[in-house]
C-alpha cells in the first residue's frame, strides 16, 4: 500500500472508532467498547507499521485546502524521521492505555464515551504528528487541547474535575492566542504556513509592521510567540498550572494525555520550528525550560498525592526537554521525549493500579506495604522510577544523560556564560531532586513502615529486602513451568489487564530498545538519526549517580521522618512550614492567576479556596464577574441611555412644541401648564381674551423669521 | 441566462404568502404545511442554481434585465429603475444561508400556535424580501426590499414576541429606520450622479441609473456631480463621497449590528420567537455586511481605504465590548445575542483590513456565523419550549437528563468559541490574519483581536459547565418537562451541526465561490 | 373699445367656471326650494362636478406655449393650471363619494360652499395677479369658514372662529405685502417683465421680506408653520369628508401659487422657503408624536406634509418643481384614503380616539392590511407611492445642493429624511393598536363589506401607483412651467 492510503485509512479508523463508540450510548454492545478500540489500536499499529522506516528523504503529499487569493494554504500530510517515531509512539501508548482502560473503567456507566475520547484523541494526535504547516498544526492542536478538556472532564458530575477541565482549555486557550499570534508573525515574515519554506531565502524583508525591529528581532519575537503557545500545551512556565489539576481526570487518560502524548506536542512543534529559532529565544526557552523543571521538582518533593507527585515530575521533565530544545538538542530532547513517554506512562499507570487496588485513595501517606500486595506494579514502578532517575541499564539514562551532555555543552559554549552556565546547573538540580522525590514515593507507597523510629532502618531493610526476594522468588518460580500450579495460577491472576499493560511499557523503559550499550547514548540510533554531535562529558553519567546515591541517603531518612511527623500529627514550623506550603502549593502561582483571572471573575473567597480547583463551582455560584458588570452598566446606563435620552428629547422637545401650540391656541394662562390630554376642556374655557395673545404669539414668530433673515441671510 | 430561477425566488414566496392570506380560517392547519413546500422549492431553487454556478467567472451571473419605472425628473432627466436581479459568488453564499436558515426556522415555527395565517404570510413576507435584498442588482429595487423587511419583522416581534414585545419591536424599527434613511441619502445621491450613457443616449435626457453595474463603474460618474471624483463638493467641510461613505457605514452599520448602534439587538432577540431570533441572528445581520461589500465597498473604493483604521478599530471594540456583556449576562439568548455582537465584531475587523484574506474571512464569518448563532437560538428555544425559561441558573446537570442535545450543543458551543474544524474558526482565524496582515492597521488591533476568542471560551465555557454539568437540579416545576430531543429538533439542529462541521473542515467549498467576486472587488 | 372686445373674448375662454358659476346658482335656487333632506342638491352639484371636470379636461385644447392670458393678464391658462384644476375637482368627487359612502346628512348649503371653494380655487390656479389672487382666497377662505362652522356645536363654533381670525390676520398681512409691493411695482402682475424690473431697484432683503408677508395669506392655506396653528382644532371638529377635502384642494392650488412665485424669480425666497420647511417638519412632526386623537394627529401630519411639499417648490436653475407637483399628485389619494380610513374607523369604534381602534384589525384583517398600507404611504415607505414622492422631492435637493454648492440643501435632505423616520412613530400607533394590541371589549363589528372594499381599492391604488408610477410622472412633465 501507498503512504498515502496507509495514513488516510489509520486516520480513518480512528474517527470511525470515535463516532461509531460515541453511537453505541445506549445499545447493549456498551461494555465491549473497550474491545472494539482495541482492536482498532492494533489496526492503526499494523498500518502505521507497514509505513517504510525513518529514512532520509522527507515524505510530502499536499491537498489543496483552501485560496484566499494568493494566500494558498494546502493540507500537508509530512512524515520525517520526527513524524514517524512520535506516529508509532503516540499509538503504541494508546495501545497500552486501552488495554488498561478496560479493566480500569469496566464499571464505569460512560465506558463507551471514553473509549471514544481516546480515539478521537489519537486520531488528532496523529493529525497533528502529520501536519505539514502551521495553520494545520494548529487545527489539531486545538483538537487534542479539545479532547483533553473532553477527558478531564470525563466525570462530569464531579465539580472539581469540571473546574479542572475548565481551567485546562481556558489555559490552553491563552497559548493558543499566543501561538495564532506567532503564525500570523512567521507569515508576515515568510509568506507561508509550510514546515519545509520556513527558510531564509523566504523572508520578505519590506512588508514589516513593526518599523523598530530588524527582521532577526520579528522572528525571535514570533518563535517566542509560538513559543508562549508551547507553554501552555507543554505546561511551562508561566502557564503549566493547569496539568497537576488535570489529574482529575481518570489516570490511564492521565497517562496518555497528561503524561504521555498530548502534553509534549509543544516539544514537537518546537522541533518542527527548530530550524528558525534564533539564539536569543533559544536562550529565553532553554532557560524558560530549566526554571520550570526546577520548580516542578520542588514542588513534587512536597505532594502526598501520588498523581500529583507524577504529574509535576511531568512538568519538570518537559521543562528538560523544552531545555534541550532551546539548546538546539533537538535528537536528545526528543529522545528523553521518547524514553520519558514510556516510563512515565508506565509509572502512571502503576498509580493507576495503586489507586485501583486502594480504592481510589491517593494520599500516598496512607499507602505502604504494597510490595507483597502488587509486586509485579511494585517492580514495574521500580524499574520506571529508576528510568525517570536516569540509572543505568534503563532508557532514561541514556537521554538523559544525552540531554544534560547538550546542557553543559550549552553552558559551556561562549556568549553569555554565565546567564547560559544557569541551565545545566538548574537542570543538575533538578535530576537529584528528581531521585530525591521518586525515591520518596517509592517508600511512601511500596514499602513497609516501623512504628518504633529506633530501629526503623534496620528493619525496614531487612524486611524489604526480603520482600524483594520473595516476591522475586515468586516471579521466577511462576515463570518457570516446573513448579506447582498455585504459584503458576497464583501469579497468572495477579497477571490481569493492569499488568499486562505495565509490564508492555516497562518492557519500553529499558535501554535495549534504544541502544545497544546501555552505558552511553552514542550508540543511540534515535540520536544518529537526528544527526547531533557533541563533545561528550563522559563525568555526566558519574555525576548523576554520585546525586542519585545522595538523594537516596537523604530522602530515605526525611521520608521516615515525614510519616513519622504524620503519624504523630506534628507539623513543621516557622520559616520551614512557611516553604513546605509556598513548595506544596506551586509557588502560588496559581493563585496568582487566579487574581489576574478573577479582575473578571472575582471571586468572593479566593483566599480560603483549594488551589486545586480552579474555578470550583462553589466558587462561581457566590462569584460575580466584576468586570463585566461594569461593561453591562456602561451598555445600560450609558449607550442604551443614550439613545433613550436622545428619543425622550425627541419627544419632550415634540411634548413642549406641542405645548406651545397649545399655548397659543387656546393661550388660557391654564393651559399652558396642562397637557394635550384635557384639551377639550379648555378649549371649552377659552374666552376671546385668548384672541390678542395668538395674534402676538404669530406676529412674534413672524418677526423672529424675518429677524433670523436678516441675521443668518 | 434568462432563466427565471432567481425570481421564483422570489415570487414563489410572495405568491403563497398571499394564498396563505386569501385561504379560509378553516384551512387553518394547512398554513405551515403550504409554506413549508414553499421552503423545500426554495431549497431545491437553491440546489439548481448552486449546480449551474461558475464559480470561477466573476460578475453576476442568472441576470434577469426589465425594465420597469422611467421616472420622469421634470423635463431634463430621467430617473431609470429597472428590475435586475443577479448573483455573484458573495450573494449565492448569502442566498444560500438564507434559504437554508428560513427552511429551519419554518421547522421551528411549527410550534408557533396564535395567529397562523397572519405568522405565516408575515413569515413567507419575510423569506421574500430578504432573498430579494441579497439578489437585487439594482439600488433601488435592493432598497425597496430592505425597506420591506422592517414591516413583517416588527409585526412578527410585536405580535408573537415576549412580554416587553411593544417596546422591542418599536426600538428596533426606529433603529432600522433612521439606518436606512441614511442609505437612502446615498442611494438619492448616487443615483443623481451616474449617467447611464446608453439610455442617455437613446432617451435624449440624461438617464440617471441604479443599476449596481454602472454605479460601481466611476466612469460613469457625472461631470461636476455631488459624487464626482475630480471636483470634490463638500458637505459641511467633510468631502461628499466621505459623508455618503460614512452615512453608509453607519446606516449598514446599526444593522450589522455595530457597537455603539447595537442596543436594539438584545432587545429584539430576547423577545422575539425562537425562530424570529434564528431569521434575525442568522440572516438579517449578514444584510449589513452585504450592504457593506456590495455598496459601501463596491462604489466608494477611494474613500474606504482611508477608513480601514477606524473601522478596525470598532470591530475590535465591537468584539471586546459584546464579550464583556456577554459575560455579565444571566439571560441565556442575552448572553446569545452579545456573542452574536461580539462575532460580528470580526467582520468589521476583516472589512477593515481591506485585503483580500479579510474580506474572504469577513464573509466567511458572516455565513458561519449564520449558521452558528441559529443553532445556539434554537438551544435556548429548546430551553425555552420546555420550561418556558431561560435563566441560565436554573439549570444544572443537564448532561445527564438530556444526552443528545448535550451533544449538539457542544458542537454549537464549541464551534462558536472556534474550534478548529467547526466552522467558527475559520471565520475568526481569517479575519484576524487579514487584518494582521494588513499595512492600514497597526497589528495590535488584531492582537487584541485574538483575546476576543479567549474571551468568547471563557463566557460559553462557564455557561456550558454551568448549565449541562455538574448534579442535575432544576427548579421543581420544570422537573419533569425536561425531556430530550425530538425529532424535530434532532433534525433542525442536526443540520445546522452538520453544516458547521461540513464548511469547518472543508472551507474552500464556500471560499471557492466568493474568492472570485472578491478579487474583482479589489482588481 | 379694445379692453371689451378684450373681455369678451377672454370670456369664452373660461368656459368651466361659468359652467360652475351658472351651477352655484342653480344650487342656490334649488336648495331654497327643496325641502331640508332632499338628494337633490347632492346629485345635481355631483353632476355639476363632473361637467366642471370634463370641461376642464377637455375645453383647451391647443393651448399656446405660455398659456392664454386674460383680460389683460389677470388670468393666466396654462397646462399647470388645468391640471390642478382637475386635482381639485377629482379631490370634489371624492369628497361627494365619501359624503355619500358614510351617508352624512349635508344640508344643501354645504354643497354651495364646497362649490364656491371649487370655485375660489379655480381661479386661484390660474393668475399671477395679486389682486386676482387676493379674491379669491378669500372666496375660498371665507366659505371654508363657514363649512366649518356648520354643525352647529359649540366646538365647532371655537374652532370657526379661530379659524377665520387666523385667516382673516394672514390675509391682512398678504394684503399688507401686496401693497408694499404695488408701491414698488406700479403694478400688481407679478409675471410681468415691468414689474421684475422694477422691484429689482430695491435691496433684495427688501424684497424678501415683503415676499414672506406675501406669503403669509397662501402658507395659511397650505398649513404651513408658523401659519398652521388653527389646523388641529379645526381638523379635530369638522365632520371627515369636508376636513379630507380640506386637507388636500387649498394646500394644493397655495402651493402652485408659490410655485408660480418662485417661478417669476423677482425675488430669491429659498432662504425663507427653507425656514418655513424646517419650522413645518420640526413642528408638525413633533406635536404629531403626542396625538392621541387620529384626526388631530393627521391634522399634525398635514403639517408635516406641506413642509415636505415645499421642498420642492425650492428654486433652483434645473428644478422645474416636478417633485412639488407630483408631490400633490399622489398626496390626494394618500390623505383622502386616509381620512376615508378615519371615519371607517370612527364608525367600527364609535371615536377618533386611537386607543379604541384596539383589535379592530385582528377581527378583520383586510382592514388592517388598508390601515398599514396607508400609514405607510403617508411616512413614504415601499410599496407604497408615498415612497416615489419622497424619493422625487429629495431628489430635487440633490440638483439643488449641486447647483448652489450650499451644505444647507444637505442639511435638508438628512434632516427631512429623519423627519419621515421619526414620524413613523406616530403613524405606526393606528396599526399597533388595531394589529398587536388585544381589543378587552368586543366593539360590535359591523362588517361593512363594501366600505372595506373601497378602502381597499385606495390602497391597491397607492401600491399599484408605486409600481408604474411613469404615468403620472410624465403627466407632471406635461404640466410644468
Amino acid at each position: 500500500m501507498n503512504p498515502e492510503s496507509i495514513i488516510f485509512y489509520n486516520l480513518f479508523i480512528y474517527l470511525f472508532g470515535f463516532v461509531l463508540l460515541l453511537s453505541l450510548n445506549k445499545s447493549v454492545f456498551k461494555q465491549l467498547s473497550g474491545w472494539i478500540s482495541i482492536v482498532i489500536s492494533v489496526l492503526g499499529i499494523i498500518f502505521s507499521s507497514s509505513l517504510q522506516g525513518p529514512s532520509t528523504e522527507n515524505f510530502n503529499i499536499s491537498y489543496n485546502w483552501l485560496h484566499l487569493g494568493e494566500t494558498r494554504i494546502n493540507f500537508t500530510i509530512l512524515i520525517d524521521n520526527q513524524t514517524y517515531f512520535m506516529y508509532i509512539l503516540v499509538q503504541v501508548i494508546a495501545f497500552c492505555v486501552k488495554l488498561f482502560s478496560t479493566k480500569y473503567l469496566e464499571h464505569d456507566d460512560g465506558i463507551n464515551r471514553y473509549f471514544a475520547f481516546l480515539n478521537l484523541f489519537v486520531f488528532s494526535m496523529l493529525g497533528l504528528v502529520l501536519a505539514g504547516n502551521l495553520l494545520q498544526m494548529y487545527l489539531f492542536w486545538e483538537l487534542i487541547g479539545f479532547c483533553s478538556y473532553l477527558l478531564i472532564g470525563f466525570w462530569y458530575t464531579k465539580k472539581a474535575a469540571n473546574s479542572a477541565a475548565i481551567k485546562a482549555f481556558l489555559i490552553n486557550r491563552m497559548g493558543d492566542a499566543f501561538l495564532m499570534v506567532g503564525i500570523f508573525l512567521l507569515f508576515l515574515i515568510y509568506g507561508n504556513l509550510d514546515f519545509d519554506a520556513l527558510i531564509p531565502q523566504n523572508i520578505n524583508k519590506n512588508a514589516f509592521g513593526f518599523p523598530f525591529l530588524s527582521s532577526q528581532g520579528l522572528q525571535t519575537l514570533a518563535v517566542l510567540m509560538i513559543f508562549g503557545g508551547v507553554t501552555a500545551k507543554s505546561a511551562q512556565l508561566p502557564l503549566q498550572i493547569w496539568l497537576p489539576d488535570a489529574m482529575e481526570g481518570p489516570t490511564p487518560a492521565s497517562a496518555l494525555i497528561h503524561a504521555a502524548t498530548m502534553v509534549v506536542a509543544g516539544i514537537f512543534l518546537l522541533g518542527r520550528i527548530s530550524p528558525i529559532i534564533t539564539p536569543d529565544a533559544g536562550l529565553v526557552i532553554a532557560l524558560t525550560g530549566a526554571l520550570t523543571s526546577v520548580l516542578a521538582a520542588i514542588s513534587a518533593v512536597f505532594q502526598y498525592d501520588i498523581k500529583k507527585v507524577l504529574a509535576y515530575s511531568t512538568i519538570s521533565q518537559l521543562g528538560f526537554m523544552v531545555a534541550g530544545m532551546g539548546m538546539g538538542a533537538v535528537g536528545a530532547s526528543f529522545f528523553h521525549l521518547a524514553t520519558h513517554a514510556f516510563f512515565k506512562a508506565g509509572l502512571f499507570l502503576c498509580a493507576g493500579a495503586v489507586i485501583n487496588y486502594m480504592h481510589h485513595e491517593q494520599d500516598m501517606r496512607k499507602m505502604g506495604n504494597l510490595i507483597l500486595k502488587l509486586p509485579v506494579v511494585f517492580y514495574a514502578y521500580v524499574i520506571c522510577a529508576a528510568s525517570l532517575m536516569g540509572l543505568p541499564f534503563t532508557s532514561g539514562f541514556l537521554s538523559k544523560d544525552s540531554l544534560l551532555n547538550a546542557a553543559v555543552a550549552f553552558g559551556t559554549k561562549n556568549g553569555l556564560k554565565e546567564i547560559k552556565l544557569l541551565v545545566p546547573v538548574m537542570m543538575g538540580i533538578t535530576s537529584f531532586l528528581t531521585s530525591f522525590y521518586m525515591i520518596r514515593q517509592l517508600i511512601m507507597v511500596f514499602f513497609q513502615r516501623q512504628e518504633s523510629p529506633v530501629d526503623k532502618i534496620i528493619s525496614s531493610t531487612k524486611r524489604t529486602f526480603d520482600g524483594v526476594i520473595k516476591s522475586f522468588q515468586k516471579i521466577l518460580n511462576a515463570e518457570n513451568e516446573s513448579l506447582g500450579e498455585d504459584r503458576l495460577t497464583n501469579f497468572v491472576r495477579n497477571l490481569g489487564m493492569f499488568e499486562v499493560s505495565i509490564i508492555g511499557l516497562t518492557v519500553c523503559s529499558t535501554w535495549f530498545l534504544f541502544s545497544s550499550n546501555p552505558f552511553s547514548f552514542e550508540e543511540v540510533w534515535f540520536l544518529e538519526v537526528f544527526q547531533s554531535e557533541e563533545t561528550h562529558f563522559s563525568w555526566i553519567p558519574l555525576a548523576v549517580g554520585m546525586l542519585f546515591i545522595l538523594a537516596l541517603l537523604i530522602s530515605y531518612n526525611t521520608t521516615y521522618e515525614e510519616l513519622r511527623r504524620y503519624y504523630l500529627g506534628e507539623y513543621k514550623t516557622g520559616n520551614q512550614r512557611r516553604f513546605y506550603l509556598l513548595a506544596k502549593n506551586h509557588f502560588y502561582i496559581d493563585r496568582i492567576y487566579k487574581r489576574l483571572f478573577f479582575m473578571f471573575v472575582k471571586s468572593g473567597e479566593t483566599t480560603n479556596m483549594p488551589m486545586t480547583a480552579g474555578l470550583s463551582d462553589k466558587g462561581l455560584k457566590t462569584r460575580k464577574f466584576e468586570i463585566a458588570p461594569y461593561f453591562q452598566l456602561i451598555e445600560t446606563n450609558i449607550v442604551d441611555r443614550l439613545i433613550t435620552k436622545i428619543s425622550s428629547l425627541v419627544l419632550s422637545l415634540s411634548n413642549y412644541s406641542s405645548k406651545i401650540d397649545d399655548k397659543i391656541l387656546d393661550g388660557s394662562v391654564l393651559g399652558i401648564s396642562f397637557g394635550l390630554k384635557n384639551l377639550g376642556d379648555k378649549i371649552r374655557k377659552s374666552q376671546s381674551g385668548q384672541i390678542q395673545l395668538y395674534i402676538l404669539g404669530m406676529v412674534v414668530i413672524i418677526l423672529c423669521i424675518v429677524f433670523i433673515k436678516i441675521i443668518i441671510f | 441566462m434568462q432563466s427565471g430561477l432567481l425570481s421564483s425566488l422570489i415570487i414563489l414566496p410572495l405568491i403563497a404568502s398571499m394564498v396563505i392570506l386569501l385561504l379560509p380560517e378553516s384551512y387553518k392547519g394547512s398554513y405551515r404545511w403550504i409554506s413549508l413546500i414553499v421552503q423545500v422549492l426554495l431549497l431545491i431553487d437553491l440546489g439548481t442554481l448552486i449546480g449551474a454556478f461558475e464559480p470561477n467567472h466573476s460578475g453576476y451571473q442568472f441576470l434577469e434585465h426589465f425594465e420597469w419605472i422611467r421616472l420622469t425628473l421634470g423635463k431634463t432627466s430621467i430617473l431609470s429603475i429597472d428590475y435586475i436581479v443577479g448573483i455573484d459568488g458573495l450573494s449565492l453564499s448569502m442566498v444560500a444561508l438564507s434559504v437554508i436558515i428560513f427552511f429551519i426556522a419554518n421547522i421551528s415555527s411549527f410550534s408557533i400556535n396564535k395567529k397562523e395565517k397572519a405568522y405565516y404570510s408575515l413569515f413567507l413576507l419575510l423569506t421574500a424580501t430578504v432573498i430579494g435584498c441579497f439578489i437585487a442588482v439594482d439600488f433601488f429595487l435592493f432598497f425597496i426590499f430592505f425597506e420591506f423587511m422592517l414591516l413583517p419583522m416588527y409585526f412578527l416581534i410585536g405580535i408573537w414576541g415576549g412580554p416587553n414585545k411593544a417596546y422591542a419591536s418599536l426600538k428596533f424599527i426606529i433603529y432600522t429606520l433612521v439606518g436606512s434613511v441614511m442609505i437612502l441619502v446615498v442611494m438619492i445621491a448616487l443615483a443623481m450622479s451616474n449617467v447611464d450613457e446608453f439610455f442617455t443616449s437613446e432617451y435624449k435626457r440624461t438617464v440617471f441609473s441604479f443599476d449596481f453595474r454602472i454605479l460601481s463603474d466611476q466612469a460613469n460618474l457625472l461631470k461636476g456631480s455631488l459624487l464626482n471624483i475630480e471636483t470634490p463638493i463638500k458637505i459641511f467641510g467633510v468631502n461628499a463621497r466621505d459623508f455618503m461613505f460614512i452615512l453608509l457605514f453607519i446606516g449598514f452599520g446599526i444593522k450589522l449590528p455595530m457597537v455603539p448602534f447595537h442596543t436594539w439587538l438584545p432587545d429584539a432577540h430576547v423577545e422575539a420567537p425562537t425562530p424570529i431570533s434564528v431569521v434575525l441572528a442568522g440572516v438579517l445581520l449578514k444584510i449589513g455586511g452585504y450592504g457593506l461589500i456590495r455598496i459601501a465597498y463596491d462604489f466608494f473604493p477611494d474613500v474606504a481605504i482611508h477608513y480601514g483604521l477606524l473601522i478596525s478599530i470598532i470591530g475590535l471594540i465591537s468584539i471586546l465590548y459584546g464579550g464583556f456583556n456577554a459575560l455579565a449576562q444571566k439571560d441565556l439568548k442575552k448572553l446569545i445575542a452579545y456573542s452574536s455582537i461580539s462575532h460580528m465584531g470580526f467582520v468589521l475587523l476583516g472589512f477593515g483590513a481591506f485585503n483580500i484574506e479579510g474580506f474572504n474571512g469577513a464573509i466567511f464569518q458572516m455565513f458561519s456565523h449564520g449558521l452558528l448563532s441559529s443553532m445556539l437560538f434554537l438551544i435556548a428555544g429548546v430551553l425555552y419550549d420546555r420550561t418556558k425559561n431561560r435563566e441560565i441558573d436554573n439549570f444544572k446537570g443537564l448532561a445527564k437528563i438530556m444526552p443528545i442535545f448535550t451533544v449538539l450543543v457542544t458542537v454549537a458551543f464549541f464551534g462558536s468559541l472556534g474550534l478548529p474544524s467547526l466552522s467558527g474558526f475559520i471565520g475568526e482565524f481569517f479575519t484576524l490574519f487579514g487584518s494582521f496582515q494588513a499595512n492600514t492597521v497597526p497589528k495590535v488591533i488584531p492582537i487584541l483581536g485574538v483575546l476576543g476568542i479567549v474571551l468568547s471560551a471563557i463566557y460559553l465555557l462557564w455557561t456550558f459547565q454551568k448549565m449541562f454539568f455538574g448534579e442535575f437540579w432544576t427548579k421543581d416545576e420544570f422537573q419533569n418537562n425536561l425531556t430530550d430531543l425530538n425529532q424535530k429538533e434532532i433534525l433542525m439542529l442536526g443540520i445546522l451541526g452538520i453544516l458547521t462541521l461540513l464548511f469547518g473542515i472543508f472551507p474552500n467549498i464556500l471560499f471557492d465561490v466568493i474568492n472570485p467576486t472578491v478579487i474583482q472587488l479589489f482588481g | 373699445m379694445k379692453e371689451l372686445q378684450e373681455i369678451l373674448s377672454s370670456s369664452q375662454h373660461i368656459l368651466p367656471e361659468w359652467i360652475l358659476l351658472l351651477g352655484i346658482l342653480l344650487i342656490v335656487i334649488i336648495v331654497s326650494f327643496q325641502k331640508k333632506d332632499s338628494k337633490w342638491p347632492y346629485r345635481f352639484s355631483f353632476l355639476l362636478v363632473l361637467i366642471y371636470t370634463f370641461s376642464a379636461t377637455y375645453f383647451y385644447e391647443n393651448l399656446p406655449a405660455g398659456g392664454l392670458k386674460l383680460y389683460g393678464g389677470l388670468l393666466l391658462v396654462d397646462q399647470t393650471s388645468l391640471f390642478f384644476k382637475q386635482l381639485v375637482a377629482i379631490s370634489t368627487i371624492v369628497f361627494l363619494i365619501h359624503s355619500r359612502l358614510f351617508d352624512y346628512k349635508f344640508d344643501g348649503e354645504i354643497y354651495f360652499l364646497m362649490l364656491c371653494i371649487l370655485l375660489g380655487l379655480s381661479f386661484l390656479s390660474m393668475t399671477t395677479h395679486f389682486l386676482v389672487i387676493y379674491v379669491a382666497l378669500e372666496l375660498v377662505s371665507i366659505s371654508s369658514y363657514v363649512l366649518v362652522a356648520t354643525k352647529n356645536e359649540k366646538m365647532n363654533f371655537e374652532a370657526a372662529i379661530k379659524y377665520l381670525i387666523f385667516g382673516a390676520t394672514s390675509s391682512a398681512i398678504m394684503l399688507y405685502g401686496i401693497s408694499l409691493f404695488y408701491g414698488m411695482g406700479h403694478t400688481l402682475n407679478f409675471a410681468e417683465p415691468a414689474f421684475i424690473q422694477a422691484i429689482a431697484a430695491n435691496t433684495p432683503l427688501i424684497i424678501q421680506i415683503i415676499s414672506f408677508l406675501f406669503l403669509a395669506g397662501l402658507l395659511f392655506k397650505i398649513a404651513a408653520a408658523p401659519f398652521h396653528s388653527w389646523v388641529p382644532d379645526v381638523y379635530e371638529v369638522t365632520s371627515t369628508p369636508i376636513i379630507s377635502f380640506l386637507s388636500f384642494a387649498p394646500k394644493a392650488v397655495g402651493v402652485l401659487v408659490v410655485a408660480r412665485v418662485v417661478q417669476s424669480n423677482f425675488a430669491d425666497l429659498n432662504a425663507v422657503l427653507l425656514l418655513i420647511i424646517f419650522l413645518s417638519l420640526i413642528i408638525g412632526n413633533l406635536a404629531a408624536l403626542w396625538q392621541t386623537n387620529l384626526k388631530r394627529m393627521l391634522g399634525y401630519s398635514g403639517i408635516a406634509q406641506a413642509g415636505f411639499i415645499l421642498i420642492g417648490v425650492l428654486k433652483s436653475p434645473q428644478t422645474d418643481f416636478y417633485g412639488a407637483f407630483f408631490y400633490i399628485l399622489t398626496y390626494l389619494p394618500i390623505t383622502m384614503g386616509a381620512f376615508l380610513l378615519a371615519d371607517l374607523l370612527k364608525n367600527l369604534s364609535g371615536s377618533d380616539e386611537m386607543e379604541d381602534f384596539k383589535g379592530l384589525g385582528q377581527q378583520n384583517i383586510f382592514l388592517g392590511l388598508n390601515a398599514v398600507i396607508i400609514m405607510m404611504a403617508l411616512v413614504g415607505l415601499p410599496p407604497t407611492v408615498g415612497f416615489m414622492a419622497k424619493l422625487m422631492v429629495f431628489s430635487s435637493i440633490v440638483n439643488l445642493g449641486e447647483a448652489m454648492h450650499s451644505s444647507v440643501y444637505y442639511g435638508l435632505l438628512i434632516f427631512g429624511l429623519l423627519n419621515a423616520a421619526i414620524s413613523i412613530y406616530y403613524y405606526l400607533k393606528v396599526p399597533y393598536f388595531m394589529l398587536i394590541k388585544k381589543s378587552y371589549n368586543q366593539p360590535k363589528y359591523n362588517n361593512d363589506f363594501f366600505l372595506t372594499l373601497v378602502l381597499t381599492y385606495f390602497s391597491i391604488s397607492l401600491v399599484i401607483f408605486f409600481l408604474y408610477p411613469d404615468f403620472g410622472t410624465e403627466w407632471v412633465r406635461k404640466v410644468l412651467f
